[in-house]
């Protein structure tokens, strides 16, 4: 029932980074890059092409909200945002189609697959045309 | 000429043409005039109240002055005698004085001296009256007032209380009399010497303004007041005026504004802390399930690291709370069934409370129990409530909730008293559980009461500790409609 898919991920933290970089692969997923910032990211995504984008908001230079509205322009993927902490007003602004899952820091290990698969499911609920 | 002030007068004289010499002189002038041949004759009278003078033979067949006198004085006690006299007994004349007579006059009687000696009565009576109707003014003016007016002696015993001021201590005016008013009223016996001096400056001529310092009224609660005082004469003697304005109110909205800026400064300090602990927060998560993942292993670094995630758990939890204890409070309010929200609230509570005996009854006697207010925040505040009796109390669990009318000001309200069966509170608890961060829970942040105080008082409410006889009872009062 779990499917792997290739993630793309973004966090100015290298412990975060780090984190990433083990969990996701025990996950059953493979970590196709990882990006310190949204500038990074954007790069990333357009040379890797991912099935799904794990990306802290708070980050230098471009934040994630921006990023994921760059990504998905240029070719949509679904995008789930982390956040420091509960923010109405974020959470308004990354509530956009683009946008299909939130969590919330400090992520546990037990977050990420239920978040993964809702978000993946989301996306292709979203994209009617496609096979 | 000066004005002629009439008088009924009483002529009591038994030397007939005397008597009639000073009808003739009396009536001419105005006055009206009974006159009377003996002592016996007089006091066969029965209305004395409207003479305003007597004039009294110094020696009556029937009586001398001396003997009529204190009877006079007596029956008419607002009319002034004055003695007839001759030369001979002046004597006589001048002891009559002594027992309540106002003046005499020499026979023959002269007109003219008559006359100047009514008048000079008739002149002290109007004064008298005068005094008497400005006391009375003064009197109604200190009982109308709305301030505590007191009176002292010098040696600070207790002349006067208004009415106000026995209201607001709830000492009546005969229980206080001549009682030293320091160790009656001040509340920190520290101020003791400070007052002295200050009574002193003031009957030394120097009036005080302004002096605040509280009271301690009969139940031993606290007023705080600010005083004015002056030295007076009272009934012939110096003496220290001092009026004072309840400040209470007005001090404990300042000390209450005073709070809050307190709580919002330290708010935004917690908010910022939190902030920035948030990253180390994230990363000590991420290393900590990373380090698990290394040691998966070994049984041992497992359990401590089962230990850490556990603290970790409870920092993030603190933060969380404490974040929303500080965060600007904005209220969604709704029509609701208050009974709804608690029945809610303990319905939650049990599942997650599974293993407890524990009864949530109500007693509302088919009162309408519908309230404008924020669904999830009173929600929040029913079960903190209802948490903390779970959490003191030993099972089997019993909380009642007592819903009455009440009145808030001018608003209509509803009272909920939650009562538990539990150990009840002790002083300190009852003074500080809305403490933020007082806790008696080993487990516990103490925001829970605290919270609950701020999101009951942005509603316009009051919560506070009832005093059942047994068991802790924490009383909800929340306006029915918003203002």
């Amino acid at each position: 029932m779990s499917e792997s898919y290739r993630i793309a991920v973004a966090d100015d933290e290298p412990d975060m980074q780090a984190y990433y970089r083990k969990v996701l692969p025990r996950l059953g997923h493979r970590l196709v890059g990882v990006a310190a910032n949204g500038q990074e990211l954007v790069e990333l995504c357009a040379a890797t092409a991912p099935d799904l984008v794990i990306s802290d908001i708070k980050m230098p230079d471009l934040d994630g909200i921006e990023a994921a509205i760059k990504i998905y322009a240029a070719r949509p993927v679904p995008v789930i945002l982390v956040s420091a902490y509960h923010d109405s007003e974020l959470i308004e602004r990354a509530a956009a189609d683009h946008v299909m899952g939130y969590l919330v820091k400090p992520i546990k290990q037990a977050d990420l697959p239920p978040a993964i698969a809702l978000a993946m499911r989301r996306f292709e609920q979203s994209r009617p045309s496609e096979s | 000429m000066a004005e002629r002030d009439s008088m009924h007068v009483l002529v009591i004289e038994d030397d007939r043409d005397a008597r009639d010499n000073l009808c003739d002189i009396l009536e001419l002038d105005d006055h009206a005039v009974i006159a009377v041949g003996s002592a016996a004759e007089a006091l066969d009278r029965k209305d004395w109240s409207p003479f305003g003078a007597i004039i009294l033979d110094r020696r009556l067949p029937d009586a001398s002055a001396e003997e009529l006198l204190p009877r006079l004085r007596q029956l008419a006690p607002q009319a002034n005698v004055i003695i007839v006299t001759g030369y001979s007994d002046l004597q006589g004349a001048i002891a009559a004085l002594r027992l309540g007579a106002v003046d005499y006059i020499i026979k023959p009687i002269n007109a003219d001296a008559l006359r100047a000696t009514l008048h000079r009565l008739a002149e002290r009576q109007r004064l008298t009256r005068d005094k008497e109707r400005s006391e009375a003014r003064f009197r109604s003016l200190l009982e109308a007032v709305p301030c505590m007016i007191v009176i002292l002696r010098p040696d600070h015993s207790i002349l006067y209380l208004s009415p106000f001021a026995q209201q607001l201590t709830g000492y009546s005016a005969a229980e206080v009399l001549g009682k030293d008013y320091l160790s009656l009223f001040l509340d920190d016996p520290r101020q003791t010497e400070d007052i002295v001096a200050d009574i002193q400056k003031v009957l030394a001529g120097a009036p005080t303004r302004g002096f605040e310092n509280p009271i301690r009224c009969k139940d031993g609660t606290q007023r705080w007041m600010i005083w004015n005082a002056q030295p007076i004469e009272y009934e012939g003697a110096p003496a220290v005026l001092a009026v004072g304005q309840d400040l209470t109110s007005v001090k404990r909205a300042q000390d209450k504004a005073l709070q809050s800026e307190r709580l919002a400064a330290i708010g935004q300090m917690v908010t910022g802390l939190a902030h920035e602990s948030g990253n180390a927060l994230a990363r000590s998560q991420a290393c900590l399930e990373m380090l698990g993942m290394e040691v998966e292993d070994r049984p041992e670094a497992n359990d401590l690291i089962a230990r850490i995630q556990n603290a970790l758990d409870h920092l993030r939890h603190l933060y969380e709370e404490v974040r929303g204890y500080a965060a600007p409070l904005k209220l969604d309010r709704e029509v609701w069934d208050l009974s709804a929200l608690w029945r809610q609230a303990w319905k939650n509570l049990t599942v997650t409370h599974k293993e407890r005996d524990a009864a949530l009854h109500e007693q509302a006697e088919g009162l309408d129990l519908h309230c404008a207010v924020d669904y999830h925040r009173i929600d929040q505040v029913f079960r903190n409530i209802l948490e903390n009796a779970l959490a003191a109390c030993a099972d089997p669990v019993h909380v009642e909730v007592q819903c009455s009318p009440y009145q808030l000001g001018q608003r209509d309200a509803l009272r909920l008293a939650f009562r538990d069966n539990g150990p009840g509170l002790n002083a300190e608890q009852k003074q500080r559980i809305f403490e933020p961060f007082f806790t008696t829970k080993t487990k516990g942040t103490g925001l829970g009461m605290a919270i609950a105080r701020r999101i009951v008082e942005a509603h316009g409410g009051e919560i506070c500790v009832g005093t059942p006889a047994t068991g802790a009872e924490i009383v909800v009062t929340l306006p029915r409609e918003a203002t």
